[in-house]
């Protein structure tokens, strides 16, 4: 179990690096082609708008997990032991419970997306549950990763 | 709701949440959550806030950000960044100091490279920092060097953060980027000579060693063969703007695939490299971008709740003369910077300081720049200083945080005398601008 | 009677030249001290992200909002198709099709649709490679999605950018032009690196003030409501002023070293019609149904 959940955690981020790789070359080539006059894909900027949010939402959890979300940790440096472990628990179930708003209210959207139909209408149109997806799965990873810290074996 | 009150409730949340130790974006979070329930108005209020979380980052202008630190983790993780430092490492001998004086040369030649400080710290500290220990540095000169220039990468282009605060702030990118060169190359400078003064004055900071020498011949080869290319890759970048090949947003890609060439035309690249370089960037680009998703829909719902236009107002009554407020403007930021990082620290300010800037008349290029020094003063301002806890990760074990805060201190005086230089004299700024 | 305050958040910054009828507007009521309502102006694109307003609007979030159609079409993918209107606002007004829009609008957005400002304020494309004919062939043009499928379809090669990289991308030569209205050229500096502009103009900026539906009805009392459609009125009578001032917009322009490239004849009628049917086909394979019936009001 905690195997299979790492390796989609570590698939998401690799997908998160690709999605960026994939918007330099598109980036690039559109240059080229544009100035070689023979293309111009006025859809390259909307792509790697949406790229930026699907690669930050894929990621995320993985950051957490590897405990690279920035934080001030000052205070808890300084403590050890018991103390520090409760605080630790303390922070994640902060962290819990807030990302479980989140997924509520993503969730809600979504469902109301998927419902209603809604598109993104701009020089491509796509469905809207298309990008709303990426922050319901990060913000349910994260949730898994916040419960883990607050009621897992280990701190 | 009172404006002051709205601001008290909304920092004071914000900042005990912080120093609690929650990762930042998720105390900007639970923040944005009370924030859009009290003042955006119950249900509907936290869903219109979800749904600009979700918005919030779907902005062409952010593009480089992840592209600028693909180029540099390809530049690190393929060895090309390390080939460099050696390459300069070898034009050096004999001097006190030398690995500190190389730390400050590399780190700088690579800020020309890479928008991403943290970057750039991590990698002139894995790379120099256990050969300095070994050699008996003293922790000011191994780590100071390598944390004063690491900042440097966010005020020469390419600069991830200096383009996110021209598009926040409405200022022009090229110029912004353009006229953060001179004092990028001043704070090089001072803190090279604090660097040799120093080592001269007290030899036993940065012990004198004798195992590098080499013939004449074989210093400049490996400079060519090293360095220059990697500096093509440098006018990648700024050529395709020059020459009105990119947009400034797009030139970023450039960088990207220049570095990929480099890595391929100099053999270092194979898919294990490349897969290791794509899931460092995506790590570090998501924990940029993620904030800036939390910290963007925080600044909507300080607006809405009247605090940004109170506070205007508020500063406006004090009647402050231009000088003034842009010194009450940098204190605010360097305060600020002691807490949060730096996108956090722009995304606060700037939707008070810009209608400021433009209701008095500030030059909003010089104010840019002036930001930009602050915010990398900050990356080196204890508690949280960025940079001070890259450089934790990457010392050597026995490394307290206390030591690291030590080593940054001379510098940040150094760099808060460059503010007060570019402060009063504001055509330091102007000096490489194409005149209109 | 009772002074009631609603809230008002704008899709446009302050100040340009877009939000300057909407700016009055909002300062004349505010300062009239007998007004049975006071606005409170929320902000600008910095408190709500613009392809958000929509949302903001119809699920009652904010009272108020200045925005264009092409802001909103995530909740309303017809609503665009108000810049191809053949009528000016007192026009469709006498001819009781304002009402019918209201109802439109009503139903698809949840919002009352009270003033329709701006109109008078046209397009243009504006570039730096002269051109004689309805053929945009060899142009590369930064584009926003009103009226990309037009560009497209005269040939042009288009790019979108952000609005503050089009001076760099114009004097870089990175595109030859782009399009905007007649009056706002001034506002980011891009006539300094302009050289043509291209007449005829074509659609209409389509800049409405919505009110929710729900604080419509419930919130307001009738003085109140009448108080703001009066006041709409006037917001529209301001629409007759946009002749004279794009006419000196022109003058401006003329002074800022652009030239006027006239289309005229077939070359004109040639363009206005790919203009209008590029436009009416993209929106009605968006939304069909919502599109014909606005189509069979304004067109
Ligand atoms: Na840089
Ligand atoms: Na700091």
């Amino acid at each position: 179990m905690r195997i299979l959940y790492e390796r989609t955690l570590i698939t998401m981020v690799v997908a998160s690096g690709l999605t960026i790789l994939l918007m330099s070359v598109m980036v690039f080539l559109n240059v080229i082609l544009r100035n070689l006059d023979i293309a111009s894909f006025s859809w390259v900027v909307e792509l790697s708008e949406y790229g930026l949010t699907v690669s930050t939402f894929l990621a995320a959890p993985w950051v957490l997990k590897e405990g690279c979300h920035v934080s001030v940790d000052v205070l808890v440096k300084n403590m050890t032991g018991l103390k520090k472990a409760i605080l630790g628990r303390l922070i994640s179930l902060v962290g819990l419970g807030i990302s479980f708003i989140l997924l509520g209210l993503f969730s809600y959207i979504l469902y109301h997306s998927i419902h209603e139909e809604s598109l993104l209408i701009k020089t491509i149109v796509i469905p809207e549950y298309l990008i709303l997806v990426f922050p319901v799965v990060s913000l349910f990873f994260i949730c898994v990763e916040f419960s883990i810290r607050s009621f897992g074996a280990e701190a | 709701m009172e404006w002051y009150i709205a601001i008290g409730f909304l920092f004071s949340t914000l900042f005990i949440l912080m120093l609690s130790g929650l990762p930042v974006v998720f105390a900007f979070f639970c923040v944005n959550v009370l924030g859009a329930f009290v003042f955006l108005g119950g249900e509907f209020g936290l869903i219109q806030m979800a749904r600009n979380s979700a918005e919030a980052i779907n902005s062409f202008s952010l593009v480089p950000v992840p592209l600028f630190i693909l180029m540099g983790e390809l530049l690190f993780h393929t060895g090309l960044a390390q080939r460099t430092i050696s390459a300069i490492e070898r034009l050096i001998s004999a001097v006190p100091g030398r690995l500190s004086i190389v730390s400050v040369l590399g780190g700088t030649a690579f800020a020309t490279l890479s928008g991403s400080s943290i970057a750039n710290t991590a990698m002139m500290g894995s790379s120099l920092l256990p050969e300095m220990t070994r050699k008996g540095y003293h922790p000011t000169m191994a780590m100071g060097p390598i944390l004063a220039v690491g900042g440097i990468a966010i005020l020469i282009p390419p600069s991830a953060l200096a383009v996110t605060l021209a598009s926040l702030g409405g200022i022009s990118i090229s110029k912004l980027l353009i006229a953060g060169v001179v004092p990028g190359i001043m704070i090089g400078v001072v803190t090279l000579l604090y660097v040799i003064v120093r080592c001269a004055m007290n030899p036993s900071l940065a012990p004198c060693d004798h195992d590098l020498k080499n013939p004449k011949g074989s210093k400049w080869t490996p400079f060519l063969k090293d360095v220059v290319p990697l500096f093509i890759i440098f006018f990648a970048v700024v050529g395709s703007l020059v020459f009105g090949l990119a947009s400034p947003t797009e030139s970023a890609a450039f960088g990207v695939v220049a570095a990929l060439v480099a890595a391929f035309l100099y053999k270092s690249i194979n898919i294990n490299k490349i897969f290791v370089a794509l899931t460092e960037t995506a790590k570090l680009s998501a924990s940029i971008l993620f904030i800036l998703v939390a910290s963007t829909t925080f600044s909507q719902i300080l607006s809405f709740s009247g605090a940004t236009t109170g506070l205007l107002e508020a500063v406006s009554n004090l009647q402050l003369t231009s000088i003034h407020l842009v010194i009450l403007m940098l204190l605010t930021l360097l305060v600020l910077g002691c807490f949060v990082d730096q996108i956090s620290m722009i995304m606060l300010t700037l939707p008070f300081f810009i209608p400021l800037v433009h209701t008095t008349g500030i030059d909003l290029v010089w104010f840019g720049v002036l930001v930009l020094i602050a915010m990398e003063i900050s990356l080196l301002t204890p508690p949280f200083g960025l940079l001070l806890l890259v450089m934790q990760g990457v010392a050597p074990g026995s490394t307290k945080l206390t030591q690291v805060y030590a080593a940054a201190l001379p510098f940040v005086g150094l760099q808060i005398t460059v503010l007060i230089v570019v402060l009063t004299f504001p055509n330091i700024v102007s000096i490489l601008q194409v005149p209109n | 009677g009772d002074q009631v305050e609603i809230s008002a958040i704008s899709a446009f910054n302050k100040g340009t030249a877009i939000s300057k009828g909407f700016d009055q507007f909002v300062a004349s009521i505010n300062e009239d001290k007998n007004a049975p309502v006071r606005i409170r102006y929320v902000g600008g694109p910095e408190a709500m992200p613009p392809f958000q307003i929509g949302n903001a609007i119809k699920n009652g979030v904010v009272d108020m909002i200045l925005s264009t159609g092409a802001f909103y079409s995530n909740v309303m993918p017809a609503a665009d198709s108000l810049k191809l209107t053949r009528y000016s606002p007192q026009e469709l007004r006498a001819a009781g099709k304002w009402s019918q829009l209201q109802q439109i609008w009503k139903e698809e957005m949840n919002v009352h649709l009270l003033a329709y400002t701006n109109y008078g304020n046209e397009f243009h494309l504006y570039t730096n490679k002269p051109l004689t004919s309805a053929n945009l062939e060899g142009q590369r043009l930064r584009i926003t999605p009103i009226y990309r499928a037009f560009f497209e379809e005269l040939g042009a090669s288009v790019m979108q950018t952000t609005p503050g990289e089009v001076y760099t991308a114009l004097e870089r030569g990175v595109v030859d032009g782009y399009g905007w209205t007649m009056q706002g050229v001034f506002d980011l500096g891009w006539q300094e690196q302009t050289k043509y502009r291209v007449d005829p103009g074509f659609y209409q900026a389509d800049v409405t003030v919505m009110v929710n539906e729900r604080t419509w009805s419930s919130k307001l009392t009738k003085e109140q409501r009448d108080y703001l459609t009066q006041k709409a009125l006037w917001l529209e009578s301001l629409n007759d002023n946009n002749a004279a001032i794009s006419q000196n917009e022109r003058k401006l322009q003329q002074d800022a070293g652009i030239q006027t490239l006239t289309l005229e004849g077939n070359e004109k009628e040639r363009y206005l019609k790919v203009a209008y049917d590029a436009a009416w086909r993209e929106l009605l394979d968006n939304d069909e149904e919502t599109t014909k019936r606005i189509k069979e009001i304004i067109d």
